[in-house]
């Protein structure tokens, strides 16, 4: 059975949890906006005309969603240093998470702006708008509004993997009960509060996501017809 | 005001127009008619270079597209499209703005209007299709009608229109007919493709009967309805019971 006092040694140790729950919101937060970026790049290359494009951004998402985090982040964190390139853990973690998520993100823009139906093209075309202005106005918008759901699936499971930096030993939430808890020789209690700590920080992107849809809502429906 | 030369396209290789030559003038209301295939709407979107001819001139005003080995350069083309408005079967309105940011969308962005005088543009403008009432309405909380009557508050040096009313409820067609009608009476150049004859009998200066990618007959509207041509006939005749929007 747990004893009461195997909570309260997880207790005394909430503000080192805090601790590394605040560098997981940190990586998350960097990797989320760098994958969001690369994201739309990648997809804007898959969706252009020019062949060399498309053929780089294939050959990407197709590693990158082809291979686990795990293997690219012991790659970006260990396996460079054969190169003598050593990144410090921070940056592997980012660099890594959102390499990983790049690839998964630009899918999602591409078929929410493939989505967008032919006609806002054409519209668009016979104002005399150019193609990078239509983009710009006329369909990214319209595509961001669908993007919301499946994007944050996407960032919530970044979020989620950001646990997996706590092997390049970046002193987030995941490595800092790991490290508690072998301390302390008490599991149950700290692993079942780790994982409270992400369903709340999960829940509070979710009101977000709420949040959003609701802000881009378009009046009166988005059928463009 | 308009002129097409020598009009070629295809799309693979199926010919759709074969030559066509056609001549618009300033103020004049042109009706397309003519079965479905016979090329009218590739022939209204070369106009606007929507779709790419093969090979022709489309002369608007002083601007002339030549295509022959090479494809105009964009700029021209954006230089064309400013010239023309296009209304479209499905209205293609943007759904994430409002009946006026739809209408001052291309001011703002492609004329490069200050705002202020855009928004008054566009609320004169949304006046003249009696939907000034309108102008914060998205295209969603709009009727078909109502959809097609914004897509129609331009005034660029000529018109195109895609059979404008048939997406539309019957009980709609009549309401964008009289506008258009009216912007016709305005002295609003138009070219317009339509299966509403007896609108294009009334309206339309002149009448272009298109028959498998080219120009079979064109005239004025008694001319081309009470035409001999058996090729013509047989298509009028499918109209001359039918009831079209009384009021316009």
């Amino acid at each position: 059975m747990l004893a009461n006092r195997e909570w309260l040694i997880v207790f005394n140790s909430l503000p080192i949890l805090v601790q590394g729950a605040l560098v997981t919101i940190e990586i998350s937060l960097l990797a989320m906006a760098g994958a969001i970026l690369l994201g739309l790049i990648v997809a804007l290359m898959r969706i252009s005309k020019v062949k060399i494009l498309q053929y780089i951004a294939k050959v990407y998402i197709s590693f990158f969603r082809g291979t686990p985090l795990l293997v690219q982040l012991l790659i970006l964190y260990f396996g460079l240093t054969s190169f003598q390139i050593v990144l410090n853990p921070y940056p592997a973690a980012v660099i890594g998470l959102v390499l990983h998520f790049g690839a998964y993100i630009s899918e999602i823009f591409r078929a929410t702006i493939l989505s967008i139906s032919r006609g806002q093209w054409e519209a668009a075309l016979a104002l005399g708008m150019t193609n990078s202005q239509i983009l710009r106005r006329i369909i990214l918008p319209q595509a961001v509004r669908i993007a919301v759901p499946p994007l944050w699936n996407c960032l919530i499971d970044i979020l989620k993997s950001s646990s997996l930096a706590s092997v390049v030993t970046v002193p987030e939430l995941t490595r800092q009960v790991e490290e508690q808890s072998s301390a302390q020789f008490v599991f149950m209690p700290y692993f079942v509060t780790l994982a409270m700590f992400y369903w709340v920080m999960v829940s509070a992107m979710g009101w977000v996501q709420e949040w959003l849809e609701k802000k881009l809502e378009i009046p009166g429906g988005s059928s463009p017809s | 005001m308009i002129e097409v030369i020598g009009l070629y396209k295809s799309f693979g290789n199926v010919p759709i127009l074969k030559g066509v030559n056609l001549r618009v003038k300033q103020g004049e209301v042109c009706a397309i008619i003519g079965s479905s295939g016979s090329g009218k709407t590739t022939l209204l979107r070369c106009l606007n270079y929507l779709e790419t001819p093969d090979s022709g001139q489309i002369r608007i005003g002083d601007l002339i597209l030549d295509r022959q080995k090479t494809v105009p350069n964009g700029e021209l083309i954006r230089q064309l499209r400013q010239r023309t408005g296009m209304v479209f079967q499905q209205f293609n309105l943007f759904p994430h703005k409002t009946a006026l940011e739809n209408i001052i969308k291309g001011l703002l962005v492609v004329k490069m209007l200050p705002k202020p005088q855009a928004i008054e543009l566009g609320k004169l403008w949304l006046a003249k299709v009696g939907l000034e009432q309108k102008w914060t309405a998205f295209p969603g909380q709009l009727s078909g009608g109502q959809k097609q009557r914004v897509a129609m508050a331009m005034e660029p040096a000529v018109i195109l229109l895609d059979e404008p009313t048939s997406a539309l409820d019957p009980e709609l067609v009549s309401e964008v007919l009289a506008v258009l009608k009216k912007l016709a009476q305005e002295g609003m150049t138009m070219v317009i493709i339509t299966h509403e004859m007896k609108f294009a009998r009334e309206v339309a200066g002149k009448v272009v009967f298109m028959n498998e990618g080219s120009i079979l007959a064109e005239g004025s509207p008694e001319q081309i309805f009470s035409s001999d041509n058996a090729r013509i006939k047989a298509f009028t005749a499918q109209f001359n019971t039918t009831t079209v929007g009384a009021s316009a």
